[in-house]
């Protein structure tokens, strides 16, 4: 059985780029402010960021004019929302791992042991 | 560590994923108030005029509502910069109109009285469900459980058609305005 750290995607994991998707995950779409708000990140840092996450083609930028003002919308691809989904499972199988681990007579019975 | 890596990782989205659904919940005041307002509206119609004007009411009433809502959701979602995802707001939307269209229909036609009145509220319900479970919403919640227990309570008391009908437009109604104002109150938008 493979260890789940393999399952790890190096580009998503890492905690402002999963932030990233994880706010596009619940969305249609958000612009970089919205972004830069929520996760409470510089303008540099999202950008560069953001960069990543689209070389990878997880996400896609789209940068329009709404009257004078431009905006950057952002969205997560179907291959990047994939790729969180699949990291979140890692993640977690990670955790249950070591949980199981710690507690290899389940939780109850161990508590109950103590 | 890798593993407590991941459990801090997991926790930021969680967290992350939190505060977006929150942020975009505040928007759904306006729903909210415009149909509690209307449930309040058709209560005295149910009651003085009867089912067919409530049914009439409601098909010229609900277009009008999508139509408004729609426009206010497109409008402050292009402002804050952050659009729903939409493909559950159908579904839960569409559960509540055909149930409630479809067992007012069939309890009419098939002289169902009960149906027609409890139908709607149990579709309301079945609808605010689903919106609960989407956006992790306390309040849908709530309002979903308080509708359904007392559409339930209506049948197995076995209460007046009419009385009932009336009662849970007024529920719906009151409930609806609560929660509104509630959304409103905690929103950080700019109206």
């Amino acid at each position: 059985m493979t260890h789940p750290a393999s399952q790890l995607y190096d580009v998503v994991h890492q905690r402002t780029r999963l932030g990233i998707l994880a706010v596009l995950a619940e969305t249609r779409r958000a612009d970089f402010s919205f972004l830069r708000d929520t996760l409470e990140l510089t303008d540099g840092n999202l950008s560069r960021h953001l960069q990543v996450l689209a070389d990878a083609g997880l996400v896609a930028i789209e940068k329009v004019f709404e009257g004078r003002r431009p905006r950057t919308w952002i969205c997560a691809t179907d291959e990047g929302r994939v790729a969180f989904d699949s990291e979140i499972a890692a993640l977690q199988a990670l955790v249950n791992r070591v949980s199981a681990v710690k507690h290899p007579i389940g939780r109850a019975q161990w508590e109950e042991a103590k | 560590m890798v593993e407590d890596d991941a459990s801090a990782l997991l926790s930021v989205v969680r967290r992350t994923r939190g505060r977006t659904r929150s942020r975009l919940a505040e928007l759904s005041w306006l729903p909210w108030v415009l149909y509690g307002v209307l449930s309040l509206i058709a209560a005295p119609l149910t009651w003085w005029l009867g089912e067919q004007v409530n049914a009439f009411y409601w098909t010229l009433a609900v277009p009008l509502a999508v139509a408004l809502t729609s426009w206010y959701y497109r409008r402050l979602e292009v402002r804050i910069g952050a659009e729903s995802r939409i493909a559950t707001t159908l579904v839960g939307a569409s559960v509540i109109a055909v149930g409630a269209f479809g067992t007012g229909a069939v309890g009419g036609a098939f002289g169902w009285p009960m149906l027609a009145a409890t139908g709607p509220a149990f579709s309301v319900a079945a609808g605010l469900s689903i919106f609960a479970v989407d956006q992790r919403s306390l309040g849908s919640a709530l309002a979903a459980g308080v509708i359904a227990a007392l559409a339930g309570a209506a049948l197995v008391v076995g209460a007046d058609a009419r009385v009932a009908s009336t009662a849970m437009l007024v529920v719906c109604g009151l409930v609806g305005i609560a929660v509104g104002i509630n959304c409103r109150r905690s929103s950080r938008w700019p109206q």
